[in-house]
């Protein structure tokens, strides 16, 4: 027996079975009129466990350093990014068991590089940027701290990874997007990347699909959401997954993509939320000098950090 | 309605009838073989989007929520209820879930 108006009065079962559902905001019977925020909602139904926490924090430690035991202790600071490149794209491990093969492709590997390394020369220079992807060689470039693994070294010189951070396995999928028989530890790094990316300072992504963000992003965001008043304070930013650059782009060409991003952002603001929130002052200057990175746009006048 | 009122409303909903001889459930499904859907539950942000409608489910057809994430981990080793909305099946419930799926199902 199934349910297919879900609009419509349900099955008079006692135990009624969701197995595939719509998304959080989809049309459903009697709820036109309840308006979902995903972030609250996730914030109302989850937190992490004790245990998952101090599995968390303990890796938090590991990974940045810091001192003190124990979920109160102080960690180092760090932003986040995640990239999904989508399912089918250039690195993927993804082994579709559908019939028709999927076609999923949101960044080329480039432009997962060049919004990494954008990201990272926005980010201060003590913070580390910690990121998970769905794509197993941009994993292995960024584990190896190496962009020629993907032949981004002579667009973006050869330390553009030198401030990413990643934990997990590598040449691997951490999702279980069709895949049951994950072991362990594989399906503790599902959570342990997400609970990451969540913490971080300041969270960017990339995998937006016609205007919609991954739905991976989504759940990061709602895990962020820092209480249920509807005040999401704390931002994410979203890096373009198409930046439109031919294989043979320029150096020049990748810096003015980071360019016109980090503009926009900045456009966004005062109502927009910050790029950096330890960064209480800062102004774009499109003419300054480029920083180590090659990408600095960011002129920081003051530079707190408020643990 | 405020963003968050119709929560705190099925919150209240969910607490007085959680273990109700009468309530009606409605629960977010993911085992390693589903009637209806094969093994294919989506990657995790898409069930977490999923179980929020499924939420909005419950909500408007007066049910109560409750997570059977079962595959590829129990969602419960990770996670556990936040606020008012226990969603965690009691074991008895997970007994009966993990029978072989001929109930009712959104195909």
């Amino acid at each position: 027996m199934n349910w297919p108006n879900v609009t419509g009065l349900p099955p008079d079962t006692r135990y009624l079975r969701v197995t595939a559902g719509s998304k959080d905001a989809g049309p459903c019977y009697n709820c036109s009129k309840i308006a979902v925020n995903f972030g609250i909602a996730y914030r109302y139904l989850f937190r992490p466990t004790t245990a998952f926490n101090r599995i968390l924090h303990q890796r938090r430690r590991d990974l940045f350093g810091g001192s003190g035991g124990g979920s109160s202790a102080a960690h180092v600071r760090y932003n986040s990014m995640h990239v999904r490149m989508g399912d089918s794209a250039e690195g993927s491990q993804m082994r579709s068991n559908f019939y028709s093969p999927i076609s999923d492709v949101r960044s080329t590997l480039l432009e997962a590089a060049i919004g990494i390394w954008c990201v990272a020369s926005a980010t201060p220079s003590k913070h580390p940027l910690f990121v998970a992807t769905d794509n197993a060689a941009l994993k292995r470039a960024l584990a190896a701290r190496d962009p020629a693994l993907i032949n981004a070294s002579g667009l973006l010189g050869r330390d553009a990874f030198r401030r990413v951070v990643v934990t997990g396995c590598v040449d691997c999928m951490v999702n279980a997007v069709q895949k049951h028989n994950f072991s362990a530890e594989g399906v503790a790094a599902i959570f342990v990347d997400a609970g990451l990316l969540a913490g971080g300072a300041d969270f960017a992504f990339m995998g937006k699909v016609k205007g919609h963000e991954g739905n991976y992003a989504t759940w990061v965001k709602g895990w962020r959401h820092a209480d249920l008043s509807g005040t999401d304070d704390r931002p994410s930013f979203s890096f373009p997954s198409s930046l439109h650059l031919p294989p043979s782009a320029s150096r020049q060409a990748a810096r003015h993509a980071c360019t016109r991003w980090l503009e926009k952002e900045v456009a966004r603001a005062p109502t927009a939320p910050r790029l950096l929130r330890n960064v209480t002052v800062w102004e774009f200057e499109p003419k300054a000098a480029q920083g180590c990175d090659g990408a600095a746009s960011v002129q920081r006048t003051e530079d707190v950090v408020a643990e | 309605m405020p963003a968050n009122s119709w929560l705190s409303e099925y919150a209240a909903f969910h607490k007085a009838h959680r273990h109700d001889a009468h309530a009606r459930f409605v629960m977010f499904s993911c085992h390693e073989k589903m009637r209806g859907a094969g093994s294919v539950c989506g990657g995790h942000g898409n069930r977490f989007r999923q179980i929020v409608w499924t939420l909005r489910v419950a909500a408007g057809a007066r049910r109560v929520l409750l997570v059977d994430w079962a595959s590829p981990e129990r969602l419960e080793d990770f996670l556990e209820p936040a606020a008012d909305i226990d969603w965690r099946p009691t074991k008895a419930e997970l007994a009966l879930l993990a029978a072989p799926d001929t109930r009712t199902s959104i195909a």
